[in-house]
């Protein structure tokens, strides 16, 4: 039956590359391992050709990694702070779930009214798209001039992505789901507020969860710009202090946990999504 | 007409005023273009309570139309829709909808879809249970309470549909081609479950229908919409259960051939 | 529950493009590949470091030995990509350039008219991807990237930097070292009694790195822990906008400039270098590590290659420092406009003059011996970099394992060395030119007025027939 077939040709050519023993899970993690390896590879061979300061090696990174997790001495020597990648982590990550939650709950609640209500679509449907159009970063000068260096100025860039992303994706979702869902819903005597909360809220929740993934995935880049250009504390202000004193393995070290962090939380969200539209098809 | 009211419909029921009503109703839509589109064109139609209407007709003439306008989801450019002697002035548990799309809420279990209209009217959670363990058991699917309905075919999908339709007793039923893209068997099947629902219910069905055949296995009458008007209007006399023998009996052969001249003359495309 | 028969697949309602990509194509093999891919780079990272080799390598010292001069008539035409920091003395080569002295020592500044203009954060790159030749840098910046850039080296010192202070704001009242000390209190009581004022008051400091020594210094002398501030540490643009904002107490500056912008209105320092130089023993290593010299860094490539251009762009700073020192009020407003426009400040010419009178003060050739050959002297390039090289290794900033020392990274003495003995065989030399090729001599003169004595040697050994 079709239901049985494969996904396209990558089954079939697994099978004939491997046979029939080896499972496609297992065969999968090999070929990470190997794609890995040969990054990992190729990264070693060219640092070998440049300079440390400009490319050190995979080595010389993984031990910058795991001796700046916990303790700093570099980045205390500059900002008198104690603490090490781990404590930026912390800070950094606190900011974009701050920034992701809040633009979420305003995203939502915009989009919502926008989709629900006719007026309110008029009146904030052309600001949103002028919205949608700022580059995000531009809007940095903006958010220090008007926070300074508190830390609503670093999360400043994540919520405005994350409330401009969200509320189109809810707005043109609640758009999706009227006229079918919710006529279903009035024919079967439900009150507005039933058919809110049953309904709709429900039947957007897998575009939501779309949109909240894109938005850490830039949130990560957003936050760490901002706390670049003016934090006292997180991964930006790492990464700028290393970048000052050339300290090239340390900075390359920020980078990395701060990009395992990202996949990790990403992983974390695709389980929790999967999870929460395991209804749909 | 019959007296007394039936006991568990949604509001009170008065047996004198016809289930729907449509006087002198037009629709028009405003296409993009600008163009006006008369989808009914001063349509009157009384149908009264308990019966079970069939409406056939080409794609595009109006039968939707009509069916919308008795629901409530938008209000007619002229004349008065009316339900047991009262205006339509939106949708209600009373006039329940069964649409040609599937529209069970994916994100709700079997039963929790069957109970969602019982609920939106503040039933308490004990006589909910009842309701929809009752209603299960009328579609035959007491087996698939729990389960999400992507579990399910499209023909049990259809049944869950109509058994949440039904748990809000409504005292009309609109359906709008309901089983299309269904195999005979199948719908044979519906057409058992939705029939037996509709005696137990006394309630009032108006079912839109591609087939005529299936026009005449349900309907105690049978009106054909051309070109935005009624052009035939016949009653179909036949005994229930209504069998394969009954559909092609020589009674139902004249009137199938009315029908589908009707549908010619009038039809475009 | 497995499903009877295709879905109602016909009947479902148009999906939405994102969300049907993560339906999909987001499956558990996903989130687990995820989460393994990251595992597996973390192992392999492991692996690696097993095999790998970790050494930090020790900047080389630089010998090129005795130099040889030929002699010439004319002097050889070269280029020097030239940088400039946004700062007073690291741009004070403008005034070289717009007066067209480089030009008059065969030396073509790129890209003309006046070189490029360089933001701390880019010296390294720029200098590691021989973007540019040559740039005047700082003494206290270079050291800290001795391991990590070790070709990057540093031929000369055209001036000291004084201006490392704790400025506090115009309406304190804080009282500072120096009237404390003139009215007969002691000075360690002085460094307390000034630095107490610090505490729970809001305190920023610049994020470099640079003047660590300094702070390190004070805090110490004055008994006091940054944890007892409300300590920030940013840039200077932001710290002289939070000054004039009123949202700081007390701050400090990296830039002479800047500094001077807020001594302008009203600033003043509490405690600086000069009074540790003032009040601690003479040649204690607690003064002299604070202090910071400019001058101009490059590649050694560039040394070794192009030994004589260095000479001559050297001798062009030594002519400007001439300048700056004997005849401020017509050397220095060639400066003012450039330094303007790069830092974003607007100064009169007597804030230049205080900049290189009190907080940047050049030093002429003939005191360079100071900086050079006079080990005992407390500007001896050594006795003021090997403490601080050390507190880079003890700060982690530097590794600790490494041998260094300052003569990893200054090649002053060989520099300085080298034009003494130029100055002097010119000197030997200049009567007998003059007798035999008066015009030759006369322009061997100029160079050597100039501090081009390279050139004023070849041009006297050409008038001399040697």
């Amino acid at each position: 039956m079709e239901a049985l077939a494969s996904h396209g040709p990558t089954q079939s050519v697994r099978r004939r590359l491997v046979g029939p023993g080896l499972p496609a899970r297992l065969l999968d993690l090999l070929l990470g391992i190997i794609g890995l390896g040969v990054i990992i590879g190729g990264w070693w061979l060219l640092s070998t050709q440049m300079q440390a300061v400009q490319l050190p090696a995979p080595d010389v990174v993984w031990d910058a990694m795991w001796s700046n997790l916990w303790e700093m001495p570099a980045l205390s020597y500059a900002t008198f702070q104690s603490g090490g990648i781990a404590d930026g982590l912390l800070y950094t990550t606190e900011n974009v779930f701050i920034g992701v939650g809040l633009g979420l709950v305003l995203g939502l609640a915009t989009g919502l009214l926008m989709g629900r209500v006719r007026l309110a679509d008029g009146l904030l449907e052309p600001v949103l798209v002028a919205l949608g159009t700022v580059p995000v970063l531009i809007m940095l000068p903006f958010i220090v001039t008007w926070f300074g260096t508190a830390r609503l100025a670093q999360t400043g860039l994540v919520i405005f992505f994350t409330f401009v992303t969200t509320a189109t994706v809810v707005r043109n979702a609640v758009g999706n789901v009227a006229g079918s869902y919710e006529q279903s819903a009035a024919a079967l005597g439900a009150p507005r507020s039933m058919v809110l909360r049953d309904v709709v809220l429900p039947a957007i929740v897998p575009e939501v969860l779309g949109a909240v993934r894109v938005c850490f995935a830039a949130g990560w880049g957003f936050e760490a710009i901002a706390e670049i250009l003016g934090a006292q504390h997180g991964i930006g202000r790492i990464i700028q202090t290393m970048g000052t004193q050339s300290a090239t393995p340390e900075l390359m070290a920020s980078v990395l946990w701060l990009a395992i962090v990202a996949v990790v939380v990403d992983g974390l969200l695709v389980l929790i999504g999967k999870w929460a539209i395991r209804w749909s098809e | 007409m019959e007296a007394g009211s039936n006991r568990g419909q949604a509001g009170a029921t008065s047996d004198e005023f016809p289930a729907i009503q449509l006087v002198d109703v037009s629709m028009d839509y405003e296409l993009e273009g600008g163009e006006t589109v008369n989808a009914l064109k001063n349509v009157s139609l009384s149908i009264e309570p308990r019966q079970f209407v069939c409406v056939v007709g080409p794609s595009g003439h109006g039968k939707s139309t009509m069916l919308n306008l008795m629901a409530g989801f938008f209000s007619p450019t002229a004349g008065q829709v009316l339900t047991h002697g009262r205006p339509v002035t939106g949708p209600g548990a009373d006039r329940g909808v069964v649409f040609q799309r599937d529209t069970l809420f994916l994100w709700k279990r079997v039963a929790d879809n069957i109970g969602f209209g019982p609920k939106a009217r503040g039933v308490p959670k004990q006589e909910r249970e009842r309701i929809v363990d009752s209603h299960l058991k009328l579609v035959g699917l007491e087996r698939f309470r729990s389960a999400w309905p992507k579990q399910l075919s499209g023909g049990m999908r259809r049944r869950v549909a109509i058994a949440a339709v039904f748990a809000n007793e409504p005292k009309v039923l609109l359906m709008d081609e309901p089983f299309v893209g269904l195999d005979y068997v199948r719908r044979a099947d519906l057409h058992e479950v939705l029939l037996e629902l509709w005696q137990r219910s006394k309630s009032t069905v108006f079912f839109i229908t591609h087939d005529v055949d299936e026009a005449l296995a349900l309907g105690d009458r049978l009106i054909v919409v051309v070109d935005g008007g009624i052009a035939h209007d016949v009653e179909l006399p036949f005994e229930r259960p209504r069998t394969p023998e009954t559909i092609s009996s020589e009674q139902a052969a004249k009137i199938r051939l009315e029908v589908l001249s009707k549908m010619h003359l009038g039809g475009g495309v | 529950m497995a499903q009877l028969e295709d879905p109602a697949a016909r009947n479902r309602m148009p999906a939405d493009p994102l969300e049907d990509f993560f339906r999909t194509h987001v499956t558990r093999r996903d989130a687990l590949r995820a989460a393994g891919g990251a595992g597996v780079a973390l192992m392999l990272g492991g692996l690696l470091a097993a095999c790998g080799d970790s050494s930090t390598s020790a900047p080389s010292t630089v010998d090129l030995g005795k130099l040889k001069v030929e002699p010439g008539t004319d002097i050889p035409k070269a280029t020097v990509r030239y940088g400039l920091l946004p700062y007073g003395d690291n741009s004070m080569p403008v005034i070289g350039m717009r007066n067209g002295w480089f030009e008059e020592v065969g030396i073509t500044v790129q890209p003309q008219p006046l070189g490029s203009k360089v933001q701390d954060a880019q010296v390294v790159p720029k200098l590691v991807n021989d973007e540019i030749d040559m740039i005047n840098w700082d003494g206290t910046v270079i050291i800290q990237t001795m391991t990590k850039a070790p070709d990057l080296k540093m031929v000369g010192f055209t001036d000291t930097y004084l201006g490392i202070y704790i400025l506090a704001a115009p309406d304190s009242g804080a009282q500072t070292v120096k009237e404390l000390v003139d009215g007969g209190t002691e000075f360690s009581e002085a460094m307390q009694t000034v630095m107490q004022q610090l505490v729970g008051k809001r305190v920023t400091l610049d994020n470099t790195g640079y003047h660590k020594t300094f702070f390190n210094t004070i805090f110490k002398l004055g008994e006091v822990d940054p944890s007892e501030f409300e300590l920030t540490t940013i840039d200077d643009a932001k710290m002289v906008q939070l000054a004039k904002a009123g949202d700081t107490d007390f701050c400090s500056p990296a830039g002479a400039a800047q500094n001077v912008e807020l001594l302008k209105i009203g600033w003043f320092p509490i405690v600086g270098v000069e009074d540790l130089l003032n009040g601690l023993p003479p040649a204690d290593p607690q003064a002299v590590a604070t202090m910071d010299h400019i001058g101009p860094a490059l590649n050694q490539k560039f040394y070794e290659e192009n030994r004589e251009t260095v000479l001559r762009a050297m001798s062009v700073n030594f002519r400007i420092v001439d300048a700056i020192v004997n005849d401020p009020d017509n050397t220095l407003p060639v400066q003012l406009p450039y330094l303007e426009s790069v830092t974003g400040g607007s100064y009169t010419l007597d804030d230049i003059k205080l900049i290189y009178e009190k907080i940047d003060p050049p030093t002429v050739f003939e005191d360079q011996g100071k900086f050079w050959t006079d080990t005992d002297s407390p500007q001896y390039y050594a006795n003021v970099y090997d403490p601080q090289i050390e507190s880079l290794q003890e700060g982690g900033v530097l590794p600790k394992e490494a041998d260094l020392d300052a003569s990893q990274v200054f090649l002053g003495t060989e520099v300085y060395q080298d034009m003494l003995d130029l100055k002097a065989q010119y000197e030997d030399l200049a009567s007998d030119a003059e007798d035999q090729d008066a015009d030759l001599a006369a322009q061997a003169k100029t160079q050597a007025e100039n501090r081009n004595y390279l050139d004023a040697v070849r041009f006297a050994l050409a008038a001399t027939n040697q």
